[in-house]
């Protein structure tokens, strides 16, 4: 049997905010200061999601001068796994709500 | 143990780190764009050596993070992204699975294994403390197992995974400690003939990993990363099976000569006395296998690309 691991809370939120714009391309730093991110953490999971298919990453042609910066964004296939996560995520909520106002009832 | 340990710590030290700049040095180039582009302050400098220990696979994210690094001005911001940037490459060095992995992994548990028993041996045997230049040698020790770790870090990542035949590496390192251990548990002991069993087998085993290491990398470099990877792994394995030996018997059979020097010696328990003299060995035979394996391997690597270009 084969079994599904879970990602990281942090993979999620990586995940989450690429799929918030999904054509838009991201900077390594820049994704990891609005998330609150070390790039300790970011880049692991960047390279992970680049191995999966989940996430295509490309060399920015910079302005003459300037050195051209890795860029990112989702495939297809990460934001297909980004909505299946944020509906999985949604269920969960509304079952520990509803949890709690059983309990309380 | 003694002063000659250090020293031999010493020279063994600045051959390894004279290795170990040849091969960082080696890949500079593929990354040298990267490196000038990011400035050259302590933590440009710092990240770009750390790059520079990445598998070929994984060197493009390196580079990724230095031209990062290069967008951002303030120095502590700097400082900040460069560490976790040098976390990222300790933890995603290779990619999972690799056989490279597994060596970095195994001579990390060498490594910690061989601190585990000689931290028993010294709780064991509080006698062990007293002696003099004692905390030289621990200090030295825990050097000679630092660099070993970090040789293997080094050869596994700066080379591609078609150079190091790492499949080749723990079974040979394995092979070249436990067969001239086996011959001498089967063979009669203290004959000379036993001695030469050990002796010949040993180098014909280490000869092996670097002909066989040359022959399936088609090259003399893949024979040397070959053995130079398996003479740490042998190293290892022969001071744990030593140390292990010499913890379950106490040091045992006190030899006529090892009775006799405790006599003269201020030691008041033979016990203790004969496992310091047998820690001392281990530690020694630490330095000396893998010397020995990477010197016959070299020859064997050698060998190996002339019988392949024959």
């Amino acid at each position: 049997m084969t079994r599904t691991r879970m990602p990281s809370a942090q993979t999620v939120s990586v995940l989450a905010a690429l799929a918030a714009d999904p054509l838009q391309w991201r900077y390594g730093y820049e994704l990891g200061a609005e998330l609150n991110l070390k790039s300790g953490s970011l880049y692991p999971i960047l390279i992970r999601l680049a191995e999966r298919g989940l996430l295509v990453a490309e060399w920015e042609t910079g302005p003459a001068g300037k050195p051209a910066r890795h860029i990112y964004r989702l495939t297809e296939a990460g934001r297909d796994a980004a909505s299946a996560l944020a509906i999985e995520k949604a269920g969960r909520r509304a079952i520990a709500a509803r949890r709690v106002q059983l309990g309380g009832a | 143990m003694g002063v000659e340990l250090s020293v031999a710590v010493g020279i063994a030290v600045v051959v390894g780190a004279y290795h170990l700049l040849r091969t960082l040095a080696g890949r500079q180039q593929s990354t040298g764009d990267a490196v000038s582009a990011s400035g050259h302050d302590a933590p440009a400098a710092l990240l770009a050596a750390a790059v520079r220990l990445l598998a070929a696979d994984r060197a493009e994210w390196g580079r990724a993070m230095l031209r990062e690094l290069e967008q951002l001005e303030s120095s502590r911001v700097r400082w900040r992204f460069t560490l976790g940037c040098v976390a990222a490459t300790v933890r995603v060095g290779r990619r999972r699975g690799d056989p490279g992995e597994l060596i970095v992994l195994a001579t990390a548990v060498g490594a910690m294994s061989s601190a585990g028993l000689v931290a028993f041996a010294f709780a064991s045997y509080p006698g062990l403390r007293q002696g003099t230049g004692t905390w030289l040698d621990l200090t030295a020790f825990a050097l000679v197992l630092t660099a070993y770790v970090l040789t293997s870090l080094v050869l596994v990542r700066a080379n591609t995974s078609r150079q190091v035949v790492t499949r080749l590496v723990l079974p040979g390192g394995v092979g070249i400690a436990a067969l001239p251990t086996l011959l001498a548990l089967t063979l009669p002991t203290a004959r000379w003939i036993t001695v030469l069993a050990m002796l010949l087998v040993f180098g014909a085993a280490s000869a092996a990993v670097g002909v066989a290491g040359a022959r399936r990398g088609r090259s003399a470099a893949a024979g040397r990363v070959a053995a130079l990877l398996a003479a740490v792994v042998a190293g290892f394995a022969v001071f744990l099976i030593w140390v292990t030996n010499t913890l379950l018997t106490a040091g045992r059979p006190y030899d006529p000569g090892l009775v006799r020097d405790f006599a003269s010696s201020s030691s008041h328990d033979l016990a203790t006395y004969a496992v310091n003299d047998n820690l001392g060995s281990a530690m020694m035979l630490l330095l000396v296998v893998p010397v020995l394996v990477s010197v016959i391997g070299y020859a064997g690597a050698a060998l190996g690309t002339r019988r392949t270009s024959s």
